[in-house]
């Protein structure tokens, strides 16, 4: 489409703007999104469009830049030669007014050869946006309304194209060594990793609901060993197969999707544990036992739970061990011979 | 004269037990109304029951799980019907308040017991009936359930919910919290402690697997009333934004 020329009209336009980074309006950016990045030129694209994408010019094979010398696990550094990875991948941050620990997500991302790091900047009013674009390597969405929970995850995961993603959010730093075993998993081939948070949990009568409905669900599908782990806890990371299976649009609501990928067949395992759960950020709509968040997230998993007795029938794939249900009817009086009344 | 109280008993070759759990039922009410649903008993313990003075309902066969609370339910006459089973033996003292509770007007009363919450993996029993009950928003019931004896429910409640609907006790508990029955606690009665779940390890724990279906077939009832999400908001969830994959 029309994209590859408009910048070089822009450029000349723009004259003496210092080129350094790109912003697409959103709805061509998803049509050209398996495009190569090279032919994305310079300069700052139209402030009053809707909704912007920054993609960023530098693009790097994996592992191909690293700094000589450079030591694992050392903070701001690349990590060593332990985080080669044979894939393309991709990150997704999502973040809502997190202008505090969006920075510190993103240097951390920044040490591992991701191909894309996608932030999408859901509904914010501190400076995220401005955070996220002193990052070179990061393409930025802004959607000036908050698109709701986890459908910005679905917007985001929409614009990569590597063969893994990985979600994370703005709120939750997470150091690369520890993003590595979930990038690994999918690499060595798996569709889903999963945070284990299961270390993280006490008793079943001090767990919340949210965990219990997660336990449910995964019961329900008949991984009891993924005990409570959920698409709906970060980091995660997927395959593009699943992405292709499920399609991103199933993301915008986590446990459904995690239905949609167990129910298709896919890998789906918890390879590594992060505590993210100490980590969260309190704020008015996520303290108490029901607050709002808790009732969007139990919403989410009975909207699973409806899609799997959709395909599976009312009991999933439990039996009824042999229960005469006509008995209970009160409709045997064609067996009146095998009952006395004594 | 119709009892007062009607005690409905699945039974299923329970011989060692049920001639005592008849006798404490008789001890908590000389006049109760005691229906013996004996369905594939090959032991002679449908024999002690007619012995003890049940009135006793014989199948050749099993009817499968918590048929029988249905059949007897329907052919007993009694205004508070207790369901209690053939192989655990509760004291009279220990059903009474769940009889006197009952005839004060609750129309239903609930073992208050939650099975083991104190282990971080719990049962499948025990998740899925504390998430029936939190998707029913009584999460104050914890994991109290129909399927649990013993418990106590007027007539007039088991027929807003349909006698059919006792054989999946989760199903009739989803129904008679969403249609708003009185359901009140009664006494803690562990009868995990009396009646642990036999060879369930052995087995691949079919119990647990009909258990876990009947919960699904509860929940489905509720979202069918409810809509998906079982009136749950969504948060203002943009979700035509990426529709169409």
């Amino acid at each position: 489409m029309r994209l590859s020329n408009r910048p070089k009209a822009r450029r000349a336009r723009s004259g003496s703007r210092k080129p350094r980074a790109r912003l697409l309006e959103l709805s061509r950016a998803r049509s050209r999104r398996r495009s190569s990045g090279r032919k994305a030129a310079r300069g700052i694209g139209r402030l009053s469009s809707r909704r912007f994408v920054r993609r960023s010019p530098l693009r790097r094979k994996a592992g191909a830049a690293r700094q000589p010398g450079a030591r694992f696990g050392r903070a701001g550094g690349r990590l060593g030669t332990r985080a080669k990875f044979r894939r393309s991948m991709a990150a997704v941050v999502t973040c809502k007014d997190e202008q505090h620990t969006l920075p510190l997500v993103l240097r951390e991302l920044e040490r591992l050869p991701f191909q894309e790091i996608i932030v999408v900047i859901n509904g914010s009013t501190d400076r995220s946006l401005e955070r996220a674009l002193q990052h070179r390597r990061t393409t930025v969405v802004w959607l000036p309304e908050a698109l709701g929970h986890d459908v910005a995850r679905a917007v985001g995961a929409r614009l990569t194209t590597s063969s893994i993603v990985l979600f994370m959010d703005g709120d939750v730093p997470v150091s690369a060594e520890d993003l590595v075993p979930f990038l690994r998993s999918v690499e060595r081939g798996a569709d889903l990793a999963l945070n284990d948070l299961s270390p993280f949990i006490g008793s079943f009568a001090e767990q919340d609901h949210v965990t219990r409905f997660k336990t449910f669900l995964n019961r329900a599908l008949g991984r009891v060993d993924l005990a409570m782990n959920s698409m709906t806890a970060v980091p995660h990371a997927v395959s593009r197969r699943l992405l292709d299976r499920i399609g991103c649009a199933a993301l915008a609501v986590p446990p459904k999707a995690q239905a949609l990928a167990i129910m298709s067949g896919l890998k789906v395992t918890a390879p590594a544990s992060v505590n993210v759960i100490a980590r969260n950020r309190l704020r008015p709509h996520n303290v108490g036992e029901f607050n709002e968040v808790a009732e969007l997230i139990i919403g989410d998993h009975l909207e699973a739970i409806s899609l799997i007795l959709q395909r599976t029938g009312p009991r999933g794939a439990y039996p009824d061990a042999g229960r005469w249900r006509h008995v209970a009817r009160g409709e045997d009086d064609a067996d009146e011979h095998h009952y006395s009344v004594v | 004269m119709t009892a007062r109280l009607s005690v409905i008993i699945p039974l299923l070759n329970e011989r060692q037990t049920i001639a005592s759990v008849i006798r404490e039922c008789y001890a908590l009410d000389r006049e109760a109304e005691i229906v013996v649903v004996a369905n594939g008993t090959t032991d002679g313990s449908a024999e002690i029951a007619r012995r003890c003075g049940a009135t006793v309902i014989s199948y050749d066969r099993p009817l499968g799980h918590d048929v029988g609370r249905s059949v007897g339910a329907r052919r007993s006459s009694g205004e508070v019907l207790l369901f209690v089973d053939g192989d655990i033996v509760i004291p009279a003292a220990m059903l009474r308040p769940f009889v006197e509770t009952a005839m004060a007007g609750a129309d239903i009363v609930l073992n208050d017991y939650s099975g083991p919450v104190h282990l971080k993996h719990a049962h499948d029993v025990v998740v899925a009936k504390h998430v029936l009950n939190a998707a029913l928003g009584r999460a104050d019931l914890r994991g109290m359930s129909l399927s649990a004896v013993p418990h106590a429910m007027r007539r007039s409640a088991v027929e807003q919910i349909g006698y059919e609907h006792l054989a999946v006790p989760p199903l009739a508990h989803a129904m008679a919290v969403y249609h708003g029955l009185r359901i009140q606690a009664g006494p803690r009665v562990p009868v995990g402690r009396l009646n642990p779940l036999r060879s369930h390890r052995r087995n691949g724990d079919p119990t647990g697997r009909l258990m876990l279906g009947d919960h699904l077939e509860a929940l489905d009832w509720l979202l069918r009333q409810t809509g998906e999400r079982g009136n749950r908001h969504d948060y203002g969830r943009r979700r035509n934004e990426v529709s169409g994959s």
